[in-house]
């Protein structure tokens, strides 16, 4: 059972990257946005039963996000207020004034990224682009699994509370 | 004010949210609905979360940080113990290897980073007059700009020097004394109830038995934080090296040390031995071994001659108006490029490079 809801999450997460990558940059461009969104989902979050939130709340929140990118984009609800996903190939299309908001917002993730004491960095950057598991970056980096945990947790937060800064 | 606040809440949530975040990339591990009612408190608790989720799959089309090999190595160098320095004796160096039999606590199943944690750190800024060398002594260990170097002491202890430091050994059959004349030391001071360790400062001494304690003393202030164990401070009249005190010497009665026990920090006013204790914040107290700087709030004015200790030449000021610009954030203390930079995108400063190579901040023009 438990196995079941984790490999959901796992799907979930991974193909609900793109439009996370895309609430970002789109998103994060525009404080007022922001706020508005992250404020309907929390309400929306609200409104859900809590055993059905409790049995999956990261697969609910990113399809909660989700479906309010695509009420912004296209103005329309989704088809139905259910979970089951929704098109969002359309959405996905950025403007000029997108993409290049997307290539600074690299530009500075990166910079950010190199501010982070070293092992952050290294274990964000190994798992992320290079794939690598927590206890093969353990092992290159001579640490414990739970060290690898913290500087993953710790790099996230800098490079968030960085980033905010460039947008207040 | 209510925006400083406000920001650090946010510094606060966006804390958890990366913590849930990461504990939740494994599965099962944490409590769904515990989560839940965290992402229940505040609309600004469910942005950070998806702020962190959308940085997350950012980073993964990454291309152009280092190589794996890289970043392990850079990751490996730093603050490690590549750059311990054998003192070149032999019974020096011998003395150190059963180390771990005199600190059993800190043996296995501690990570690095807890043994490191596990050390005093000692900040000392004073006149350089106390400590004036000799030439060529063995006992006397210093750093020029930008230096950081680890060196064992004959008990086991490793002391780890930041820049611009000048530490001399003056052990005792009594007493592991250090004085610390400038700068900056973090100890890694090895068990040994029958022989206390002590720094003595210019005004203080900081004695310790097998613990961890931070002192920082700059234009006479003295701040003193416990990482770990108990520490007590010593602030009388001749407490330091400035009064009567002198390595060997055991502490005259009239002393009333002030103890403190973990997490905890005295502060001593230049000129005063009166001891104030609150609370500490130990991960911002040891950055400087991982070669970071961490400020939070903290005015241009210091931001800048805590980067001035480590690079020349220097930075500087061109305008009183920012001075007291508050400034927080995590930088490189070699990197002091990016900092620079930070400022200037941030559009707090501009900056311009003399002939000699010092770096001069002014105020940005509003309108500009």
């Amino acid at each position: 059972m438990a196995s079941d809801n984790r490999f959901r999450e796992a799907d979930v997460v991974a193909a609900q990257g793109k439009q996370l990558r895309h609430y970002l940059r789109s998103r994060l461009a525009n404080e007022a946005d922001a706020q508005d969104l992250a404020q309907e989902a929390y309400f929306r979050l609200l409104r859900v039963k809590d055993p059905s939130l409790v049995r999956d709340p990261v697969a609910y929140l990113y399809r909660i996000a989700r479906n309010l990118i695509h009420e912004l984009y296209t103005g329309l609800p989704p088809a139905s207020d259910s979970l089951d996903d929704v098109e969002l190939a359309d959405t996905a299309t950025m403007s000029i004034e997108d993409v290049a908001e997307c290539g600074q917002q690299m530009e500075r993730l990166e910079r950010v990224l190199d501010t982070l004491s070293p092992k952050c960095r290294a274990a964000i950057v190994m798992h992320r682009r290079d794939g690598m598991t927590y206890s093969e970056i353990a092992g290159a980096l001579g640490v414990s699994t739970a060290m690898v945990k913290k500087y993953l947790s710790q790099g996230l937060s800098r490079c968030r509370k960085r980033l905010r800064r460039f947008h207040e | 004010m209510s925006k400083d606040t406000s920001a650090k809440r946010s510094d606060v949530i966006a804390d958890e949210a990366a913590d849930w975040f990461v504990s939740l990339q494994e599965p099962g591990a944490q409590s769904r609905a515990e989560f839940a009612a965290w992402l229940k408190t505040s609309p600004e608790h469910v942005r950070e979360f998806l702020e962190i989720a959308a940085l997350w799959e950012e980073v993964n089309t990454l291309q152009s940080q280092p190589s794996v090999d890289d970043l392990v190595a850079m990751a490996i160098t730093d603050a490690d113990d590549s750059n311990v320095v054998s003192l070149g004796t032999p019974e020096l160096t011998a003395a150190a290897i059963p180390r771990s039999k005199t600190r059993p606590e800190a043996t296995a199943g501690r990570s690095r980073w807890a043994a490191l944690a596990a050390a005093a750190v000692v900040l000392f800024f004073a006149g350089m007059q106390i400590m004036r060398p000799p030439a060529a002594d063995p006992n006397l260990h210093t750093t020029m700009t930008g230096e950081q170097r680890s060196l064992p002491l004959p008990d086991g202890s490793i002391v780890t020097l930041n820049t611009q430091s000048t530490l001399r050994v003056a052990y005792s059959d009594e007493y592991r004394d250090v004085i610390l004349g400038e700068g900056e030391a973090l100890f890694d001071v090895a068990k040994d109830t029958a022989r206390p360790f002590r720094v003595i400062t210019e005004h203080a001494v900081v004695q310790a038995v097998g613990t961890q304690f931070n002192v920082h003393q700059e234009k006479g202030d003295l701040v003193v934080t416990v990482v770990e164990g108990i520490v007590d401070v010593n602030t009388g009249s001749g407490a330091g090296q400035s009064g009567r005190m002198r390595p060997g010497m055991s502490m005259p009665l009239v002393f009333e040390p002030q103890r403190l026990m973990v997490g905890q920090q005295a502060t001593v006013a230049s000129g005063s031995s009166k001891v104030v204790v609150a609370e500490a914040t130990i991960d911002t107290a040891i950055a400087w071994q991982e070669r970071r700087l961490v400020f939070d709030f903290l005015p241009l004015r210091e931001v800048i001659a805590e980067f001035n200790r480590y690079n020349d030449p220097p930075l500087t000021i061109n305008d009183s108006e920012l001075d007291l610009l508050p400034i927080s954030g995590v930088f490189r203390s070699n990197d002091r490029e990016s900092f620079v930079q930070f400022l200037q995108e941030m559009h707090l400063a501009k900056s311009t490079t003399r002939a000699d190579g010092t770096i001069v901040l002014q105020a940005v023009d509003d309108d500009s």
